[in-house]
């Protein structure tokens, strides 16, 4: 049985716009128009995942999330014109569990959808972790294995980058220079390393971030170095 | 060798500046006399080394004449034997001294009364007649002509007096033989100290061997016989003042009826010998001279001294020249030695220069005294030395000019200055106005006493000028009091004042107490606080619109996202078609890169908006900012490689630490090099350099452009490309951003463009340096 989607936003269109991209995907698409209209098609028919706009008429994407959390544990994905940080952080701490800003691209929610959805469903096997497994949002990573998993999936990533992982995932949030990067990756004296580490990080973005051009994990802290951002 | 003689030079033209002026200014001092000598004799007779032409001799033979003429008639003797007249004859000198020359002599002489003394005419013989005349005046006729010779007196006691006088003159100066006398009357010798010299008088009268000089007066007329020569005694026949012989035989000048019996022969010695005459009986102790001698020696040293006198002038006028030649070197000498004294306190040089000076006139005065004969020479002297000392005080004061001058007060003063910049203005002027107080006060008090000093010089009674004074002076001070407590009063009020401008520099806008209506700043104060409030007013306009202005962007830029979200998804969801023909296609890929494009303005707009108003939120840490510029070019690597273009960079290896957002940063440089690789001429080359000065570092990207650049166009300012025609991609915020972005970090943004050569310089102040000082 495909899974359910709820697509909430005033605007027609772009509903049946995120509808078809969704049904090609081959997920099943419900249709609302507002706040309430997303709360009454919750009550009366399973839902996996939904995607929902703030500025709604009747009742807003906020109020409707703040509803659905009260009684529902599914993803939420807020869709919104508001790209500001604070409105980011708002949806996020009252119960989203991700926020796309329009105008979205198209293979970033697509991404995003599947993402939420398979940690949703395979809730039972993140839980049955090992010690050896270091878990970081979308992310695991065993040691052990020297496997990445993201979404629950293996990452196949080269040699080189499997330690550069390696070395983020078991120091999350450190900020490593690309010196030390190279010299621990490498065991080389550092010789240009900026440029090398660079295009690691940016082939293991292509690889494990839903969109490689605005990362959420592998981050650069400009002018400081690269981290694996904690979540 | 040839710096030894630089240095002897450059001393050697010091010298000779010191030495031909002292030697022009004491020339200068002694012109008066030796001019005044000059004057009196003439050249003629100075240089002619004879002193029977002196005008002296002259003077000194018609007295004689004259006394002659007197003794001869029987009337009183005028002229005193040794000293007489005008012109004193005493040995040492030819001016001046006489009085004090002559006290030594007579120092005893009770009955020669000090007041003569002063009067510098010196008489030595005791017996002074009452009747003591100038005949020659008295003998004047009522008709204005000239009479000479003496009146003898009706009076048998006055007769025997003229008598006793005559005699007396006689006897004191017939043994001086430097003059040789025969005195006639109707043929009898009356008196003569010529026997056995020589001497004949009457109608052939010649002199001995030795005298030059023969003088004959027969009862009408005077002959003058000069080395064998008559001299023209009468010129015109007509007397006028100043004529050289004081004789009778003028035509208005004619001796009386008793005169004309008379016969004198005067010989005067070509060479005079000293004689002098002692007298040590009688109540005083005097000596005498023989005059005629010290006239030849005074002669002489006139000479001497004039000619010392033109010989010192001229020597200071040819030293002028190596002083002058050497100026440069003197110049030298003397800025070097001004700039090593000007070591000392300004006033301890100042003091030193006054004693110093005082010091060599009164040495000079004292080594005059001593060595009268060469006084000009020692006043050359010590007038060198004290143009020395001026010309060395005056280049070590000109040697640190101002503020650089080494000056004990200037220092305290300088002192009192940086103490008192620490004050406030309020203190600052109270101490001042405290110090003019205390200036003031002491003022009176000189005045004060200068006002009691005043009425004593002019005689006028302590008991009213001492309390008038101290009134005055009382009075002065209380003004000054008062003025001192006034000028308090506006000082506070000025410390009022400032702070308000202070506190509204500081931003503190609430409403400050002005000050009160009757001290002397309070409409300066009601004007700041209209102006404050006017700050007030506009500043919270200013924010208000400019929140305004973010909301709309804001709201604006949401209601273009929904309608724009359509688009691009559509467009996507096209673009997914694949059984669309090619046309349809190419169709889709403009709707898309446009579409995106729009895109990537609307959020552009937003930030750059945001950046503008100053609500960019920025992260300020301590980053490496030759790391991001790497991190960009790595970041970047691949379009870098994809363009036409080289991109060169000269990156310090060492970190360069400054305090910015990296974030925000990073879309600086990426839009900076997007720029370039988008805007540069095919297969140029960009330059990116990061350079560390002082306390900054700026980091200047260079590029060739495409399309020639205008000249008078600020690319910084929003939608403005190098090109007017906006026809390629890019959404003319990029520098804009940039320069938001930029400054919003706390870094300088500058654009400079040079032909097609385009640079753009972010400058940042270094990490733990403190950014550029604000004034």
């Amino acid at each position: 049985m495909s899974q359910c989607i709820l697509v909430a936003d005033d605007d027609r269109e772009i509903v049946k716009a995120i509808a078809i991209l969704l049904e090609k995907e081959g997920y099943r698409v419900l249709k609302a128009y507002n706040g309430l209209q997303a709360l009454d098609l919750l009550a009366s028919q399973t839902v996996h995942l939904i995607i929902i706009d703030v500025m709604m008429p009747k009742m807003d994407g906020l109020s409707a999330i703040m509803r659905i959390r009260q009684q529902k544990n599914l993803p939420i994905i807020v869709l919104s014109a508001k790209s500001e940080e604070t409105d980011k952080v708002l949806g996020l701490s009252i119960g989203a569990d991700d926020y796309v800003t329009k105008p979205y691209n198209a293979q970033e929610l697509t991404a995003r959808v599947r993402s939420h959805l398979r940690r949703y469903t395979s809730l039972g096997d993140i839980h049955a972790q090992s010690s050896h497994e270091i878990r970081n949002g979308r992310l695991c990573w065993n040691s052990d294995a020297h496997t990445l998993y993201a979404d629950g999936e293996p990452v196949r990533l080269t040699a080189t980058e499997t330690r550069i992982i390696d070395l983020l995932m078991r120091n999350l949030g450190r900020i490593f220079p690309a010196e030390e990067i190279y010299r621990r990756v490498w065991g080389e004296e550092p010789y240009a390393p900026e440029n090398t580490v660079m295009v690691h990080i940016r082939r293991i973005r292509e690889k494990i971030e839903l969109n490689p051009k605005e990362p959420e994990y592998l981050k650069v802290v400009w002018g400081i170095g690269y981290k694996m951002e904690k979540k | 060798m040839d710096t030894k003689w630089k240095k002897s030079k450059t001393a050697a033209g010091a010298a000779a500046f010191c030495l031909s002026w002292g030697l022009l200014l004491a020339v200068l001092a002694a012109a008066p006399g030796n001019l005044s000598i000059l004057k009196e004799e003439g050249l003629a007779a100075l240089t002619a080394q004879d002193y029977q032409k002196t005008r002296q001799f002259r003077e000194w033979i018609s007295g004689r004449l004259e006394n002659y003429l007197s003794m001869a008639t029987g009337g009183p003797v005028n002229q005193t034997v040794w000293y007489g007249g005008s012109q004193a004859f005493y040995p040492g000198g030819y001016l001046g001294y006489a009085a004090e020359v002559t006290a030594v002599y007579a120092e005893e002489a009770t009955s020669v009364s000090t007041e003569i003394y002063e009067d510098e005419t010196v008489v030595v013989e005791e017996e002074t007649p009452a009747a003591y005349g100038h005949s020659g005046e008295e003998g004047q006729t009522p008709e204005g002509i000239y009479q000479y010779g003496g009146q003898p007196s009706a009076d048998p006691d006055t007769a025997a007096l003229y008598r006793r006088q005559a005699e007396q003159f006689h006897a004191d100066s017939k043994e001086d033989k430097n003059l040789l006398y025969i005195i006639e009357y109707d043929g009898e010798t009356v008196y003569t100290n010529a026997e056995g010299a020589g001497l004949t008088g009457g109608s052939s009268p010649s002199a001995p061997e030795g005298y030059n000089f023969l003088l004959t007066f027969d009862g009408e007329k005077v002959k003058i016989i000069k080395d064998g020569k008559e001299t023209d005694v009468y010129g015109d026949g007509y007397y006028e003042e100043g004529d050289d012989w004081y004789v009778p035989g003028y035509r208005n000048f004619t001796a009386d009826e008793r005169a004309s019996r008379a016969r004198i022969t005067l010989a005067a010695a070509r060479t005079p010998l000293l004689y002098i005459k002692a007298n040590y009986s009688g109540d005083g102790f005097t000596q005498s001279y023989s005059p005629l001698y010290w006239m030849a020696q005074n002669l002489a040293m006139a000479r001497r001294q004039l000619a010392g006198w033109m010989g010192y002038g001229a020597a200071g006028l040819a030293l002028l020249l190596p002083a002058f030649l050497l100026g440069r070197q003197r110049r030298q000498w003397f800025d070097k030695a001004g700039a090593a004294i000007s070591r000392l306190w300004l006033e301890a040089r100042l003091i030193l220069a006054c004693l110093a000076l005082a010091a060599l006139f009164s040495a000079c005065m004292a080594a005059v005294t001593i060595f009268p004969g060469h006084r000009t020479a020692l006043w050359a002297a010590g007038l060198a030395l004290a143009v020395f000392l001026i010309r060395l005080t005056v280049s070590s004061l000109c040697h640190g000019r101002g503020a650089g001058q080494n000056s004990l007060t200037a220092r305290l003063w300088r002192l009192f200055q940086t103490r008192q910049l620490k004050l406030t203005a309020e203190k600052q002027t109270l101490r001042r106005y405290a110090l003019l107080l205390v200036l003031q006060l002491l003022q009176a008090g000189v005045l004060a006493a200068g006002l009691i000093d005043l009425a004593s010089l002019l005689y006028l009674s302590d008991m009213f000028w001492l309390p008038a004074a101290l009134f005055l002076a009382a009075a002065m001070a209380a003004l000054t009091i008062r003025a001192a407590v006034k000028s308090r009063k506006n000082a506070v009020s000025l410390d009022r004042l400032t702070s308000q401008i202070a506190a509204i520099r500081t931003g503190e806008l609430e409403n400050l107490p002005a000050l009160p209506p009757g001290s002397p700043l309070a409409e300066a104060s009601e004007n700041l606080n209209a102006i404050r409030e006017g700050l007030h007013t506009a500043l919270e306009e200013q924010m208000k619109s400019e929140r305004m202005k973010v909301e709309l962007v804001s709201n604006v830029s949401h209601d273009i996202k929904t309608p724009l979200t359509s688009i691009i998804s559509y467009v996507d969801l096209l673009n997914q078609e694949k059984d669309l023909p090619d046309y349809i296609q190419d169709y889709i890929r403009i709707l898309d890169s446009k579409s995106q494009r729009l895109k990537a303005m609307v959020q552009d707009v937003f930030e750059i908006s945001k950046a503008a108003s100053g609500q960019l939120p920025v992260e300020i840490k301590e980053i490496d900012l030759a790391k991001l510029l790497r991190q960009t070019l790595a970041d970047m690597g691949e379009a870098i490689e994809a363009s036409s273009l080289l991109l060169k960079t000269a990156l310090p290896e060492e970190p360069v630490k400054i305090q910015a957002d990296g974030q925000r940063l990073y879309r600086v440089f990426q839009n900076l090099i997007q720029n370039a690789l988008q805007y540069s001429l095919e297969g140029s080359r960009i330059y990116l350099s990061l350079t560390v000065k002082e306390n900054t570092a700026a980091a200047v990207i260079k590029n060739i452009s495409r399309s020639e650049l205008p000249a008078d166009i600020d690319f910084t300012e929003r939608f403005t490309r190098g090109d007017n025609s906006r026809t390629d991609g890019g959404s003319g915020l990029g520098l804009s951003i940039a320069r938001s972005f930029t400054e919003a970090c706390g870094g300088t943004f500058q654009v400079h463009t040079d032909a097609d050569l385009f640079a753009v310089t972010v400058i940042f102040p270094l990490s733990g340096q403190k950014s550029a000082p604000k004034e």
